[in-house]
């Protein structure tokens, strides 16, 4: 009997037991290994430039670390201003859904003669978003800040610790291996890192190029917030063929609740995220993330769909990349075992 | 730091701990000819040592290497098909090109007597090299002239053959 798919099976069993134990605190982790991916190469370029491992590490954390503490305050501050009147916006989004509605039920009813009573449709729906600003639901959401807070307070320390020891906590764990895998362990971490890194670091790059080209357009075409609705879309651009549509709600939402939404600002807000995920899916997804993972669209499409309904926008966002790692590992892990026999 | 008197109590004749024969297994290697003691030292703290049983492969011909090794103590057996092509003992440095490439092993290495084996893992020492750039530099060298020596030793056998 072959031993290694029971030893796979055991380790997929280990991975989720941690990943499973691991759940408070699954941001700190994300960030910590996004973290450890990106500035890797860089403590190693000034360690090779002659600096002590500690400070090379000091110098690669402290930029993304002041920015991660600069928009934390950013976000209690605006949390703090905005709770007392989230009551109010939510009412005021909600009078906007209805007036955009019946606007667009009137152009219809001008241009092509057809009446479909969008607003009274959805006034029948019974949607009362001034529901999500009760009590209790704001006391979850309180919570969930400090959950999140707590999860950006132990980033620090544990990017430091991951900079600093993961080679020999590596270094351990595959001693661990007996003499006959040894070799064979250490080709096959090798590969599965090396594709995972490329991977990953596809992934931030995507997200980052699409944050700033879409909040150039953004602030060329005067909405608020251009910063922030700019990194909402990359976010949002990791989830496939969905993507654009997620991308389009923060926008259109925002200027629904603030200034009002014309047709015009809308095919604008059209535009500007046409550019941008033409230039991700024309530029950056050929070049950074080809042949990286390749999840067939069904599977894909799947994937989201039930994700979104697991883990909401955030478990959209994730499956990809996680389904990715999946594939990644258990790909490579697949072809070792049984190279080795 | 031990006073004088206290270095007359020292025992001469107890054996080294394996930290340092493993170092000095290294130091004594072509790979590490004329580097610095420290230098050296932190690369001997990325090797790994293990321990054989006689009969037991340490790898075997036709498998991927990753790693060059330093035998520590016992002896171990070289063999490519049936042949044994040599014996190796305590210092003895050997599947070195399995620093430089993926390619399969060229010939099974067998314990013959209970061994201990210290290996060094192609990609920590690329690690090391990306750190030190500088004494990467002289290791790769010594690499390349390793491999330069065997190539050499390897065709005049060739051409005493035919």
């Amino acid at each position: 009997m072959k031993l290694w798919p029971v030893r796979m099976l055991t380790g997929a069993i280990i991975a989720l037991a941690i990943g499973y134990l691991l759940q408070p605190i699954w941001i700190a982790a994300l960030l910590c290994v996004l973290f450890y991916l990106l500035l890797e190469p860089l403590v190693s370029t000034l360690q090779a430039a002659g600096a002590r491992k500690d400070l090379a590490i000091a110098i690669a954390l402290l930029p993304p670390l002041v920015g991660l503490v600069y928009g934390a305050m950013h976000l209690i501050d605006s949390a703090r201003d905005y709770l007392p009147q989230l009551g109010q916006d939510l009412e005021k989004l909600q009078l906007g859904i209805s007036k955009t509605l019946a606007e667009i039920d009137n152009h219809l009813a001008i241009v092509m003669d057809v009446r479909l009573s969008l607003a009274e449709q959805v006034a029948a729906l019974e949607l009362d978003l001034r529901g999500a600003a009760r009590a209790e639901r704001l006391l979850a959401s309180t919570s969930w800040l400090a959950n999140l807070l707590l999860n950006l307070a132990l980033v620090p320390p544990l990017a430091w610790f991951l900079l600093r020891d993961y080679r020999s906590w590596r270094d351990r764990a595959l001693s661990l291996l007996p003499n006959s895998q040894f070799e064979l362990g250490w080709l096959m971490y090798h590969r599965v890192c090396a594709r995972l890194q490329a991977y990953l670091r596809g992934l931030v790059l995507q997200a980052l190029i699409l944050s700033a080209i879409t909040a150039i357009g953004f602030q060329i075409i005067g909405l608020p917030s251009p910063v922030l609705l700019g990194v909402l879309t990359g976010v949002a651009g990791l989830v496939p063929y969905l993507g654009p549509l997620l991308a389009m709600l923060a926008p259109v939402l925002m200027m629904v609740a603030g200034p009002g939404l014309d047709p015009g600002t809308l095919m604008e807000i059209v535009l500007v995220l046409a550019v941008g995920f033409g230039f991700d899916n024309a530029v950056v997804i050929p070049f950074l993330l080809a042949g990286s993972v390749n999840l067939h669209p069904a599977v894909a499409m799947l994937a989201v769909v039930i994700a979104g309904h697991v883990g909401g926008i955030t478990g959209m966002v994730l499956v990809i990349p996680l389904l990715g790692m999946l594939r990644i590992i258990s790909e490579t892990t697949w072809r070792g075992l049984q190279s080795s026999g | 730091m031990l006073s004088p008197q206290r270095h007359l109590w020292l025992n001469p004749f107890r054996r080294k701990d394996p930290e340092s024969a493993t170092r000095e297994a290294w130091r004594n290697t072509p790979l590490l000819m004329d580097i610095p003691a420290p230098v050296c030292h932190k690369l001997v703290e990325r090797t790994h040592l293990r321990h054989y049983q006689p009969g037991e492969y340490l790898f075997r011909e036709g498998e991927a290497g990753v790693s060059a090794a330093v035998i520590i103590s016992g002896k171990i057996a070289i063999e490519s098909g049936d042949h044994r092509i040599a014996e190796l003992g305590p210092g003895d440095f050997f599947g070195e090109a399995a620093l430089l490439q993926d390619a399969p092993r060229s010939a099974s290495a067998i314990a013959e007597e209970e061994a201990t084996v210290s290996f060094l893992v192609r990609f920590q020492l690329e690690e090391f090299v990306r750190h030190r750039p500088g004494a990467g530099l002289e290791i790769m060298t010594n690499l390349a002239r390793l491999l330069v020596a065997r190539l050499h030793r390897g065709n005049r056998s060739e051409a005493i053959d035919e």
